[in-house]
């Protein structure tokens, strides 16, 4: 018997959060097979899936690998669904530029919150590990970006998104963006100090940041 | 009056020490960048010119533990064959995985990655360091725990992963992370004069791994490096980042005699957890104490810290994790006088 999409909406749900490749590709194409909406299985199944997975990482039920192993579920029900989408509902998204700062190659952090921000919506821009403050600044004034989300694991390296905020002012653009900052030696206090919009500590706090931050003006 | 050595040998041992000793670099990239200097120029210097820049630096902040072997896993990785990328703000990265087969694994060669010129310069800057320093301060020689290594060769992503989806392959890695680390330690500590290992292992942390993972694949591979370097009786320390409360009764049973905490764990707790069975450090913020407070503000939180850990011993002051070039050196002084000069 034929699921009802709410049904099939959970279970696809489901599958993500129990990091379940296999089931989340069949659910989806039972999704398409079925003639379901493949934007609303999307945002009610696999994104609400993602979503569960970032609370139970910010209650340190999941960690980075279950996280990850959720992430790919989703990216396999992504690839099915996506080309479905009809243009009229791809909607305008808020476009984000992130990126690890210069000096540090530790880019597990920043990755988890880009696929996080994939997951709720957001258009993100990934200018990888290492990127010089001039890059961030160039890129998001070239992608029109809304926000600038930069990421640091070492306290060595974290000067460089102070250098970022500067380097907005002196450009002129600083209004045109808000940036927020995140890894494991940031905190809200260096955020506010360095002139920063705000500051995350977790994938998940990222998206909700995130959110504030594209409906502030 | 006992030399900082025999300090911290007190620390170790769970005797009550003359008073808390103190140590101020973790990875140590510190003294180089406030003289100006990057590791990568160094290499172009006689190994006895970085000895000198670091031992001066330490003597003249007053610390009584000293890490040598700064940029020791990058070097290692880039004489393995990977690729690694020299930083003016920190030490040498990994520019990219090495491994992604077991066929990488077995084409690894643990002797040839020890014998390049950057590791025996290393070495020599190291065994330099351990003349000027004639047994009076504490000297460990710094590289990584297994698990580290593991994420560092293949990329931390891609073994996150490899924890569900090749449990085998991980096996493997971890095998050869266990001989790439217990080698470097051996090799390093054919040093004549080196008091202890300091050991590691960021990507274990309590914001990465679950317990259930650490337990499963990190404590095995670290108590097996442990039982390799056994026999040369040297003091033992391990730095964990994150918060790591929730897996801290797990450490006694590798063997390493003291762990030091990141400014997210709760001393208390962790000295309770403890339970006289491993020796602590920690912990003091490296970002919003050492680095944003007054020096008047770094001595009166250091002090609060010690309050709590220091009692009774078994206790070595540490910042919570690496210093960046930006802390002064007035508040790393006032951070170490307040070791200094507290009194239980």
């Amino acid at each position: 018997m034929t699921k009802t999409k709410h049904e099939l909406y959970a279970l696809l749900s489901d599958a993500v959060v129990g990091m379940d490749e296999d089931t989340a590709a069949a659910l989806s194409r039972e999704a398409i097979g079925a003639g379901y909406d493949a934007y609303e299985t999307i945002e009610q199944g696999l994104a609400k899936g993602m979503e569960r997975a970032g609370k139970l990482f910010d209650e340190s039920e999941y960690f980075v690998p279950e996280l990850l192993m959720c992430a790919d579920a989703l990216n396999v029900g992504l690839d099915i669904l996506r080309p479905h989408i009809t243009t009229e509902e791809r909607s305008e998204k808020h476009r984000i530029v992130i990126g690890v700062i210069e000096g540090d190659t530790h880019d597990i952090g920043k990755n988890l919150v880009k696929l996080m921000l994939s997951a709720a919506g957001f258009d993100v821009i990934d200018l990888g590990r290492d990127v010089p403050p001039s890059v961030f600044v160039e890129r998001a004034i070239k992608e029109e970006a809304k926000i600038i989300m930069i990421s640091s694991l070492m306290t060595t390296t974290m000067d460089g998104m102070e250098e970022t905020v500067q380097l907005l002012h002196e450009k002129g653009v600083r209004e045109k963006f808000k940036v927020a900052v995140g890894g494991g030696p940031v905190s809200s206090g260096f955020a506010e100090k360095i002139g920063a919009d705000g500051y995350a500590s977790n994938a998940n706090q990222a998206v909700k940041l995130a959110n504030e931050l594209a409906q502030s003006k | 009056m006992s030399v900082s050595r025999e300090i911290i040998d007190d620390v170790f041992a769970f005797r009550k020490p003359e008073r808390v000793p103190v140590g101020v670099c973790l990875g140590g990239s510190y003294p180089f960048f406030v003289e100006g200097v990057s590791l990568q120029e160094l290499l172009t210097q006689p190994p006895s010119r970085a000895a000198e820049i670091f031992y001066r630096v330490n003597e003249r902040v007053g610390a009584d533990f000293i890490t040598v072997g700064t940029g020791a896993t990058a070097l290692l990785i880039e004489g393995l064959g990977g690729q690694i990328k020299f930083s003016p703000k920190g030490a040498p990265e990994i520019a990219a995985p090495l491994v992604q087969s077991e066929a990488d694994i077995e084409a690894l060669n643990i002797p040839a990655a020890l014998q390049t010129e950057k590791m025996q310069w290393l070495k020599e800057a190291a065994a330099e360091t351990v003349k000027l320093n004639h047994q009076q301060k504490s000297l460990f020689v710094s590289g990584r725990a297994p698990f580290t290594l593991a994420g560092q060769l293949l990329g931390l992503e891609t073994l996150s992963k490899s924890l569900y989806k090749n449990k085998t392959f991980v096996e493997k890695l971890l095998e050869f992370t266990v001989k790439l680390s217990a080698s470097y330690f051996e090799w390093m500590l054919q040093i004549d004069g080196l008091n202890g290992i300091f050991i590691a292992d960021p990507s274990a942390s309590g914001d990465v791994v679950s317990v259930k993972h650490f337990e499963t694949t990190v404590i095995p591979p670290l108590t097996a490096v442990m039982q390799q370097l056994a026999h040369y009786q040297k003091l033992s320390l391990i730095h964990i980042c994150g918060n790591i409360t929730d897996r801290l009764h797990l450490i006694p049973q590798t063997g390493i005699q003291m762990v030091s905490v990141d400014s997210k764990v709760d001393l208390q707790q962790a000295k309770k957890i403890l339970d006289g069975k491993t020796a602590l450090a920690g912990n003091v913020n490296p970002v919003t104490v050492l680095e944003d407070k007054t020096a008047e503000e770094v001595y009166w939180e250091t002090q609060q810290c010690l309050n709590i850990a220091a009692k009774d011993g078994g206790f070595m002051l540490l910042p919570g994790c690496d210093i960046s070039a930006k802390v002064s050196e007035k508040n790393i002084k006032a951070f170490v006088n307040a070791a200094k000069e507290w009194k239980e």
